[in-house]
């Protein structure tokens, strides 16, 4: 139960891991040379990078375990990108050599076109024949096949641990052990079948194609790095979703702007949400927000989140506007017309609502003189009862309301 | 539910409680009562009117821009309007007023603090959050939520949370810390939903804080409407009242007992 115990921690698993990738390389590396197999070869240079891999994994969940301080504000989880990246490149220079290889190998069948080809492209590395045979079938054979095994069985537990630790680089490793797994599987088949039909040219054909699945890997670790470094967004379907999970919240008016990024495996969202609820009601917003984005994004494959929630009033939209009034002593409505009116209520507003009035007598009751008055006051719109359509008059607009209680504009004490 | 009652008013807040009441009639199929607050010592102001009243001229206006609003939100109702304010009005037992009322003048009329919402599903179908204690005001509440989470084709989660026994092992589940009543009240409740085929739940906390707890518990579980009564027996700190304040999720704060 102990050692079942040891092995089934992160640190055990990697361990493990590890020693499988040590055994890959060394048995791959030495084998496909002895054979002259590009295929094999290029396989073991593959394995090499998910050696470092897997050092850099154990480095990550180190990493991952430093808090963020005032030098690095959001941790150190970038030294993953870096590495990553490093490794990306790396695969996709043993990719074009592995090409090179194949390529050599199937010019050598047509030895004319061979001859052409090398005087235009001098760098295409020599060919040496494929060595085969029933002194190295054994070795060929037992090595692809072990690989592909030991690939399946151990990437499952890797990802079982990686997932009941919470560690999700561990989890893409594990992800990547299967993948590999594939690939031995394929070059498996081109062994068995060069063999089977004694057609060493097989080699050279599945030798492309590994070149090919190794670059693509390449190239997916090096994007993934190069944009975790130069903090590419995490994209448009990110940012909707979490825009979408902002807006299905009570309280939320808008959101703003959302600024996403990567730094390694952790995903940053700098969210600026536009809301009009007290403070208080801010503190329950921000946490119950949080709960749902984090979730969101572990859907959305972010497992590692970190969220910055900024809350800002929506706009004020501040403007005057004035309510032409009817006053006798003090009994007050709402005057039918500007001619009508003997007071005016001057309104500042804020988002829409009335937040300070004032009752003031013009000093002329001539409209003109009244208009003057109230532009002067830098009043745009007044309100007069009446059902007509709204008009005009030199730069303010006459615009009716459908009630002459004064109490239904929020101007007056109810 | 018979009526949703809306008072006109042309605030940001009287034009949201508008279209959410609207909404709600709309949802429930029963009538959209507009009222109209009177000011009739301002008639005397218009005292050129021969032909009609300023009042009449006044109600026609306001039915028309009510028709009107209704019409460009597209919601299917039926208006009523009357000239008063509904404090005035003898209101149903069941009726449901929307706009923020005082808590300690409440009548036995209901009413929903849209907490600026225009519509009660406007954030989605979450469920009718329902929170209950030892007391009788949850029976109140399942009396008017309960019917209305059934005609709206809501689900219901009733949320309790309780203060821990010392007594109870610390990992002791929260169910085990809560009262004998409180178990019987919430028998009660699922006996109700039960009847009216509501999918429901029953949630138990032991949060620091019965409000916050509440609102939080409210919007982790995307409710739609939060449904609680004022309790009888509360000198001050009523969690009614402390609801309104802080939360962003609509409340329906159900009526004093008719008794």
């Amino acid at each position: 139960m102990k050692t079942a115990s040891r092995w089934g921690t992160p640190n055990g698993m990697m361990a493990i891991v590890f020693v499988m990738y040590l055994c890959k390389v060394v048995a791959k590396l030495a084998i496909g040379r002895h054979v002259h197999s590009p295929m094999i070869t290029g396989d073991g240079w593959h394995n090499v990078a998910d050696l470092i891999e897997v050092v850099l994994v154990v480095a990550a969940v180190y990493m991952a375990r430093m808090a963020p301080d005032a030098d690095y504000p959001f941790g150190r989880k970038n030294f993953e990108s870096i590495v990553r990246a490093s490794i990306g490149a790396g695969l996709l220079v043993a990719a074009l050599g592995f090409a090179g290889r194949s390529v050599a190998g199937l010019l050598a069948l047509a030895p004319d076109l061979d001859r052409t080809v090398r005087e235009t492209l001098p760098i295409l590395p020599t060919h040496h024949p494929l060595r085969m045979g029933s002194d190295v079938a054994g070795w060929v054979i037992g090595c692809t096949l072990v690989s592909v095994v030991l690939s399946f069985v151990v990437s499952r537990h890797e990802i079982a641990v990686g997932k009941a630790h919470g560690h999700p680089s561990m989890v893409a490793d594990g992800e990547e052990t299967r993948g590999d797994g594939m690939i031995e599987g394929a070059i498996l088949i081109g062994v068995c079948s060069e063999y089977l039909f004694r057609a060493p040219w097989l080699e050279y054909v599945f030798g492309l194609g590994i070149a090919f699945l190794i670059s693509r890997t390449g190239v997916e670790l090096l994007r993934g790095g190069w944009n975790a470094l130069l903090q590419k967004s995490l994209g448009r379907e990110v940012e909707m979703a979490m825009k979408k999970t902002c807006c299905a919240m009570h309280g939320v008016a808008d959101v703003e702007r959302i600024t996403t990024f990567a730094v390694g495996s952790l995903a940053v969202c700098i969210i600026k949400i536009l809301t009009d609820v007290p403070a208080r009601a801010q503190d329950d917003l921000r946490k119950i927000l949080k709960e749902r984005l984090v979730a969101r994004l572990a859907e959305l494959g972010h497992e590692e989140s970190q969220l910055h929630l900024r809350f800002s009033g929506t706009s004020m939209k501040r403007h005057r506007v004035a309510y032409a009034i009817v006053r006798d002593g003090k009994v007050q409505a709402i005057a039918r017309s500007l001619e009508e009116s003997t007071h005016f209520f001057i309104c500042n507003v804020e988002r829409g609502a009335v937040v300070r009035s004032e009752l003031e007598k013009p000093p002329t009751l001539d409209p003109h003189g009244v208009l003057a008055w109230l532009e002067k006051k830098r009043v745009k719109t007044v309100y007069v009862f009446g059902a007509r359509d709204s008009e005009r008059r030199d730069s303010v607009l006459v615009m009716c309301v459908p009630t002459y209680n004064v109490r239904a504009f929020g101007i007056i004490d109810s | 539910m018979t009526r949703i009652y809306v008072c006109f008013n042309l605030t940001p807040d009287g034009e949201r409680a508008l279209a959410f009441g609207a909404d709600l009639a709309a949802g429930l199929q029963v009538p959209l009562a507009v009222c109209i607050d009177a000011d009739d010592e301002a008639e005397i102001l218009f005292h050129d009117c021969v032909e009609t009243k300023p009042h009449v001229m006044e109600e026609r206006a306001v039915q028309h821009h009510v028709c009107n609003v209704l019409a460009r939100g597209a919601v299917n109702v039926r208006p009523e309007f009357y000239r008063a304010q509904p404090s005035e009005m003898v209101l149903e037992p069941d009726a449901i007023l929307i706009g923020a009322c005082n808590v300690s003048a409440l009548s036995t009329a209901s009413f929903i603090a849209p907490m600026k919402e225009s519509a009660l599903r406007s954030r989605g179908d979450g469920p009718i959050c329902i929170p209950w204690g030892k007391g009788d005001s949850c029976r109140r509440v399942a009396e008017i939520a309960l019917p209305l989470a059934a005609k709206l084709g809501l689900s219901v989660v009733f949320y309790h949370t309780t203060w821990i026994d010392p007594q109870l092992p610390a990992d002791a589940l929260p169910e085990r810390h809560m009262l004998q009543e409180v178990a019987e009240n919430l028998r009660m409740l699922r006996g109700e939903a039960d009847h009216l085929g509501l999918r429901h739940e029953a949630v138990i906390e032991t949060a620091d804080d019965v409000v916050e707890g509440l609102i939080r518990f409210a919007l982790r579980w995307r409710s739609s409407l939060i449904a609680m009564a004022p309790s009888e027996r509360i000198g001050i700190g009523s969690h009614v009242t402390q609801v309104l304040e802080r939360s962003v999720t609509p409340v329906l704060v159900v009526g004093r007992s008719r008794s």
